[in-house]
């Protein structure tokens, strides 16, 4: 992984030359890390994401992260303005966006001053910075570029002054509207990407703008590549080790919409909310050739209630949304739960509480989601740990879903919803897809609720079918769905319900632990960390600690045999992105202390005394401060 | 151009759309194949299925022998059961095996063409209900007594939306006199295309009643705009016609306006006096007055009738509506050069 030997070109100062090819020094390392950073509407996202994306389908094995601020639009020219990407490359397969970045692109110092505080940049990184700013007309500017640099000065970052305004002045007007396609540029010369693939690319990012605008920022593109071509003295080699299999490249979110589509769903009825919208957004473009159909509702309860409708009427159907939706849907989750509706929910977790940190990854919803009904509402929720699981968790769900009658949620996050990275493309195959419906007259004495009192399971009535007629309803019901009247009636719906969820715990079998299944820690995690998890548990087993890991997919019902993998390690601790109190803080004690909320639901479950480290900084775990945990962590004697 | 000769031409310009069809039902025999194939190596086909059903997230995750067996009493693949997925595959593999013959339908000089096309589709229909039976089958919701007349007839009323899209194209030879295109309205949907390959005189504006807005609609004498409408994402119905019958194009992807639909390439220059099959002159001149009404709201936007001799010539109609003359200021006005 990042070594001192991947660093960015030596701060060592060269004489003052023209670089040609033949001079330029090449960094040859097995991966490297690059952000670009602006203010928000100068693309750093797009630039980036189109870096990412190219080089992925080069074959380096790639993962982004999205940099963005949490306002719509931020005071421009400030440290919280920031917005942009982070694209870390490697030869091999990447799982997470590392710890430091070896190359910035800033649009101004301010943007670069964030990261700097953010501690994201390398001791040695290459920052490319706007030059315009150093010697603005405004004396203000002037002065905040001073400051930012006297408060950059004791790292040994090589500053690189690129004229990008001015540069792109000789292409377009507003040189706002295209820095991003120079910086672009730059990026391709220095990584030696393919310019044919990213003008593709530009062209299928463009595509509902005018061929004048593609042009504009084809030659933009050139422009940088020539630029860097001429003006900077070295390159970066991330060699490629093209994938034996053909390779597809997306984010979660549309990972998660495609896998709606290979899971044979007809119905995504949904309310705009990020970090979930482009998911809906990417299915509408899509759906319809399938079959299916994107519906926007009036709001989030609208959304749920109209997938639950259609579900209930034999439409395979789903919603998708992320906290406060989440919160909203509550009482139709119930409804579903009450109904044996199956029901699909995506729930593309941020920061929190209330309308938190829209923008920022949390996994803060874990609890909300298993127990957030009133009343006993048992249903599976599941965490897919990559896109690639983002994809194929969706096929999944779907089954589940209407094989138990259940609500099954689906816990993303905005690390996953917005990252990029190849993952082997799917098989698709017709078997994913749902039965057509059984319209045939239901057999003479099938109630809609004829539960297996061994199991709880009872087959499905879809309305319209001869003989299948009978009363839905929320209140407590028999299985003939007559409400119910005497105590023993709620006290077996309840009891069939749970047992459905005992079924299918039992169906599913313990999972594997990353490294050696016994020693000192065991780190446990779910969802977007496992990348950055098993990088920080290789480190530590690297420096000869006995460290392993284990990463949940089923959170409820939790995967079985937990408890037996526990007693095999000296201590086990939950590594989570959400809030958890320092047991050394003022007033905490073991008895009042706020736990992660997989080591709250560990603990409940197996009576461990799970440990847990969290962190709430609105951006994905860095391997590095895992790691620094886990030695932090490791039992005494250990 | 002699009737068999238009008829290939159709049958030609249609192909891609039908091959489509027949592509999908040969991957579904395959898919037939492989999963009798696996229930016979395995005693346990259950398994398998459970297991291709939840997908590979599931792999290594599931106890699929004890999921199997939770659904035991659905998944059991009986010798009845078998037999009926054979039957299906037999049903799939007779369909995808026939040739033209299935694609197009010759209407008897004075048959029904609605009931010929119907019988048509209910036939090929079989090929979806086979589908149903092995996916009913394989999810254990098979009943023999109410699905299995499905392998001997699928009309195209039971399509289902996803079947509707994937409908092959049928070309129908019919005689003009028995030529009545508004019976046809019921199976225009999903990616249905019909063309009607005419012998002999017929009305003028056959077709001219099915004109809707999500409908691609085309009257032509030689095959031109035949490829448009076998590309066409939806529905579509096209009619080989004599050269003296009208000349037209309805093409969806114009937009929201007829006048960005609706080319009329000719119209006949006197309205028809002798009436054809039953179809009296004066029910024959409605059709082609409605053309023509059709086309003089086009043509406030562009030429949209074509000026030959033997054409009448269509008055430009200034647009009338208020709402549409102030939409055309309000778009000469934008400047959406950038859009």
């Amino acid at each position: 992984m990042a070594s001192s030997s991947a660093a960015a070109p030596a701060a060592k100062k060269k004489k003052a030359k023209t670089p040609s090819p033949q001079n330029k020094s090449i960094i040859k390392v097995a991966e490297h890390t690059v952000e670009v950073v602006s203010d928000p509407g100068e693309g750093a996202q797009k630039c980036a994401q189109t870096f990412g994306r190219v080089s992925a389908k080069m074959g380096n094995g790639v993962w982004t992260v999205e940099i963005i601020p949490a306002e719509i639009q931020p005071p421009p020219r400030t440290p919280p303005s920031t917005s942009g990407n982070r694209v870390r490359i490697g030869t091999k397969p990447v799982t997470n966006w590392g710890d430091a970045a070896h190359l910035v692109v800033a649009f101004n110092e301010q943007v670069l001053l964030h990261r700097h505080r953010a501690n994201a940049l390398n001791d040695d990184c290459a920052v490319l910075i706007e030059s315009m700013w150093e010697a603005h007309d405004d004396e203000d500017i002037r002065k905040e570029w001073a400051a930012a640099m006297e408060e950059m000065s004791g790292k040994r970052y090589r500053f690189i002054k690129v004229p990008m305004e001015e540069q792109c002045l000789t292409v377009v007007d507003n040189p706002r509207k295209g820095k991003n396609m120079f910086v672009l540029g730059m990026l391709a010369n220095i990584y030696s990407r393919n310019l044919d693939l990213i003008r593709e690319q530009i062209e299928v990012e463009f595509r509902k703008k005018s061929q004048a605008v593609i042009d504009a920022n084809l030659a933009l593109l050139d422009l940088g590549h020539a630029w860097a071509e001429a003006n900077l003295d070295f390159t970066v080699d991330v060699p490629i080790e093209p994938p034996p299999v053909p390779m597809v490249v997306m984010n979660g979110n549309q990972a998660i919409a495609m896998g709606a589509v290979a899971s044979g769903m007809e119905l995504c009825a949904m309310y705009p909310i990020t970090p979930a919208t482009s998911a809906s957004h990417h299915l509408s473009e899509i759906f319809e050739n399938y079959g299916g159909i994107v519906h926007q509702a009036e709001d989030e309860i609208a959304a749920v209630g109209v997938a639950i409708g259609s579900s209930f009427a034999g439409k395979v159907a789903f919603t998708i949304t992320s906290g406060p939706g989440l919160a909203l849907k509550t009482e139709f989750i119930g409804l579903a739960v009450m109904t044996e509706t199956p029901l699909v929910l995506v729930d593309v977790q941020r920061g929190g509480p209330s309308t938190g940190l829209p923008t920022k990854i949390e996994q803060s919803d874990l609890l909300a989601a298993i127990w957030g009904q009133p009343g006993d509402a048992p249903k599976v929720v599941m965490a897919p740990a990559t896109m690639e699981e983002c994809f194929l968790c969706m096929i999944t769900a779907r089954r589940i879903a209407e094989a138990f009658r259940c609500v099954v949620m689906v816990l993303s996050d905005a690390n996953l919803a917005t990252g990029v990275q190849p993952f082997p493309r799917p098989n698709v195959t017709r078997d994913w897809i749902a039965a057509p419906l059984d319209l045939s007259p239901v057999p003479d004495g099938q109630k809609p609720y004829d539960w297996d009192p061994k199991t709880g399971l009872s087959a499905r009535i879809i309305p319209g079918r001869q003989n299948g007629m009978f009363r839905a309803t929320g209140l407590s019901h028999d299985e003939d769905s007559k409400i119910a009247y005497s105590p023993d009636v709620h006290e077996r719906g309840c009891e069939m319900r749970a047992r459905k969820m005992a079924v299918f715990q039992q169906s599913l079998r313990p999972p594997k632990v990353y490294g050696v299944d016994h020693g000192d820690l065991l780190v446990v995690g779910w969802g977007s960390t496992i990348g950055a998890i098993e990088e920080a548990v290789d480190r530590a087993r690297e420096e000869g600690l006995a460290v392993s890991s284990l990463h949940l997919r089923f959170l409820s019902p939790l995967e079985p045999g937990l408890k037996e993998i526990f007693n095999r390690f000296t201590k086990v601790m939950t590594v989570e992105v959400n809030y958890s109190d320092d047991p050394n803080a003022p007033y905490i004690t073991d008895e009042n202390r706020r736990r992660g909320q997989l080591a709250w639901l560990l603990r409940a479950t197996t009576l461990v005394d799970v440990d847990c480290w969290t962190r709430v900084p609105g951006h994905p775990l860095r391997p590095g401060q895992i790691h620094e945990a886990i030695r932090a962590h490791m039992p005494k004697g250990a | 151009m002699p009737s068999d000769d238009r008829v290939e031409l159709a049958l030609t310009a249609l192909a891609g759309q039908r091959d489509a069809f027949r592509s999908a039902l040969g991957t579904t025999v395959e898919q037939v194949q492989t999963f009798l194939a696996e229930h016979r190596q395995s005693q346990n086909g259950g398994v398998n299925r459970v297991a291709a059903e939840l997908g590979p997230f599931a792999a290594d995750r599931f106890d699929t022998d004890r999921l199997a067996k939770l659904f035991g009493g659905s998944l059991k693949l009986d010798t009845l059961t078998v037999e009926t997925i054979e039957k299906a595959r037999d049903t799939m593999n007779e369909l995808s095996q026939r040739n033209h013959d299935l694609f197009l339908v010759k209407v008897n000089p004075g048959g029904d063409l609605r009931t010929a096309v119907a019988k048509a589709l209910e036939e090929i229909g079989r090929a979806f209900g086979a589908v149903r039976i092995f996916e009913l089958t394989r999810s254990g919701s098979y009943r023999g007594n109410e699905h299995a007349r499905s392998l001997g007839s699928f009309p195209f009323q039971k399509w289902s939306k996803g079947e509707r899209r994937l409908a092959p194209p049928l070309v129908v030879a019919v005689d003009g006199a028995d030529l009545r295109a508004e019976m046809l309205t019921d199976f225009l949907d999903g990616s249905q295309k019909i063309v009607l390959v005419v012998r002999g005189a017929c009305s003028p504006a056959p077709l001219v009643r099915l004109i809707t807005p999500g409908t691609f609609v085309i009257q032509t004498h030689d095959g031109t705009g035949l490829d448009r409408l076998a590309t066409h994402d939806g529905p579509g119905i096209g009619a080989l016609v004599p050269e003296s019958a009208a000349r037209f194009v309805h093409d969806p992807k114009g937009g929201l306006h007829l006048a960005g639909r609706l080319t009329v390439e000719h119209l006949p220059a006197t309205e028809p006096k002798m009436s054809v099959g039953g179809r009296s002159g004066s029910q024959q001149a409605e059709e082609i007055r409605q053309l023509r009404s059709l086309a003089d709201i086009t043509v406030g936007t562009r030429p949209a009738v074509g000026t030959d001799a033997s054409a009448t010539p269509v008055t430009p109609a200034a647009p009338a509506d208020p709402v549409d003359k102030l939409a055309a200021w309000l778009l000469s006005q934008a400047n959406l050069s950038d859009i």
